[in-house]
């Protein structure tokens, strides 16, 4: 705030103002504000000292873990030997795998080889001497024999592979696991990928042809149109429940037992219940009565099935007839 | 046409002298189907080892079976397939499709494109014999 320096208290034969040119009663209007606002000041400053020296403290802790993730990070690599694993385990499974398809190769075309010949031997190309045919064919069979031992190394080169592989897979997955890697979003395919795509080119299937020849047969036998998805083409279970049916409307209502009649439900929506009541046994003759309510006070458990009337009456009807 | 084809192969031999051209990218696929080709009677079996090859040799001379791989570099057996099909002066060769690729979506990628027939590898003589015979008739 701005004073006019000249003027100086009147006690003091002056203008009635201070010496430095500031109104006293302003002074002690404004000292307690200013004194208050120093005051609040000092302590806004050492609150947000606290504050600044807290997150000195937490950013320092922070590097201090991100240090030791680092450090944790930098042991798992070491221990995935990463140059051992580019110089040395991946040339290595390359060169076997080549090694597989040369040796598969060579071993083909001498069997091949073998096949041909012997396809081409003739009995008059050895003078008709069979002997000497025979020894030709099983020089050629032995050849054969001997090329069939690719199969043997074949293997052990695939199971070195096999183990790179899992070495790699297991460090790797180590590795994911300590710096807590998640797999990210697949990005759009590479030139390559995309090609392999558009063009179908997805290479044979593990355990044999997806679609088997005989299912290729039928759909060229059958026509493309034709061709439903498997589950299309199945039919629908015999055991299927039917939905409930409303009765038809115009049928009479059901005579109701008398206890029920109070809350029923309404008619049209009562479906037929099953009797409880046995069926009603057909009416018999008079001498089958007869005979029947015999059987009946007969102290032996017997029957009253149909079937097991005749006899019985049989038995009783002499009595019967007698008396 | 492949239907007048297959009417007239019924009643008429197949010329075994006419030129087959086998296209794989393996030699010993290729040693394989030619032997069997000419174990089945062909007397005239060439090779290509890829697509492009083929076209090539499509477009020299003409053919009256070609029997192709899929799975080739730098053109493919779809690639070369659908390139006859578009070619006026070759669309009418007869194509059999011989192949790994075994998924359903394959085979009808192949019929869509125009294939007369589609076997899946490993096969035998007598299912290759099978499938000539449906393009082309008896032999």
């Amino acid at each position: 705030m701005a004073l006019p320096a000249s003027k100086t208290p009147e006690s003091q034969g002056g203008t009635g103002y201070a010496p430095d040119g500031f109104d006293p009663a302003m002074v002690g209007e404004l000292e307690p504000k200013l004194i208050n606002l120093m005051q609040q000041s000092e302590a806004l400053v050492a609150l947000m000292r606290g504050f600044f020296q807290q997150l000195d403290k937490r950013r320092s802790e922070e590097f201090s873990i991100i240090a030791g993730y680092i450090a944790k990070a930098k042991e798992e690599i070491r221990e995935m030997r990463p140059h051992d694993i580019s110089q040395e385990r991946i040339p290595t499974a390359g060169a076997e795998l080549e090694a597989i398809t040369r040796d598969t190769e060579n071993a083909t075309h001498t069997i091949m080889n073998c096949a041909e010949a012997m396809m081409g031997f003739s009995i008059d190309q050895f003078g008709g001497d069979a002997g000497a045919y025979k020894t030709a064919v099983d020089d050629e069979v032995m050849k054969i024999f001997e090329a069939c031992s690719f199969q043997d190394i074949t293997g052990q080169r695939v199971s070195k592979v096999v183990n790179v592989l899992k070495q790699i897979e297991e460090r790797v997955g180590r590795l994911a696991n300590t710096l807590g890697v998640e797999d990210s979003v697949p990005q759009e395919m590479t030139a390559e990928e995309k090609r392999r795509h558009d063009l179908l080119l997805n290479g044979p299937a593990i355990g044999g042809p997806e679609t088997k020849q005989d299912a290729i047969d039928a759909m060229f036998d059958t026509g493309f149109d034709e061709v439903q998805p498997y589950e299309a083409s199945v039919n629908p279970t015999p055991w299927r429940l039917k939905p409930l049916q409303r009765p038809p409307s115009n049928l009479p209502p059901r005579p109701l037992n008398r206890s029920l009649r109070r809350n029923r439900p309404p008619r049209r929506w009562l479906l037929p219940l099953p009797s409880l009541r046995p069926p009603r046994r057909p009416r018999l003759r008079r001498r089958k009565r007869k005979a029947i309510r015999r059987t009946i006070s007969m102290p032996c458990s017997i029957s009253l099935r149909k079937t097991w009337v005749k006899p019985i009456r049989r038995t009783i009807s002499t009595p019967c007839s007698t008396r | 046409m492949l239907g007048s084809l297959r009417k007239v192969g019924r009643y008429m031999a197949i010329d075994m002298s006419m030129p087959v051209l086998v296209v794989d990218d393996y030699k010993t696929m290729l040693r394989i189907i030619s032997n069997l080709l000419k174990q089945l009677g062909f007397e005239n079996v060439e090779e290509a080892s890829d697509g492009t090859e083929a076209l090539d040799k499509m477009k020299k001379s003409s053919y009256g079976l070609v029997i192709s791989d899929w799975n080739m570099e730098p053109m493919t057996g779809y690639e070369l397939l659908l390139k006859v099909r578009a070619d006026d002066g070759l669309k009418r060769t007869p194509f059999i499709m011989v192949t790994a690729e075994s998924k359903t979506e394959n085979v009808i990628a192949a019929k869509k494109a125009g294939v007369n027939n589609y076997i899946v590898k490993p096969f035998n003589a007598a299912t290759l014999k099978q499938k000539i015979t449906a393009v082309l008739g008896d032999f």
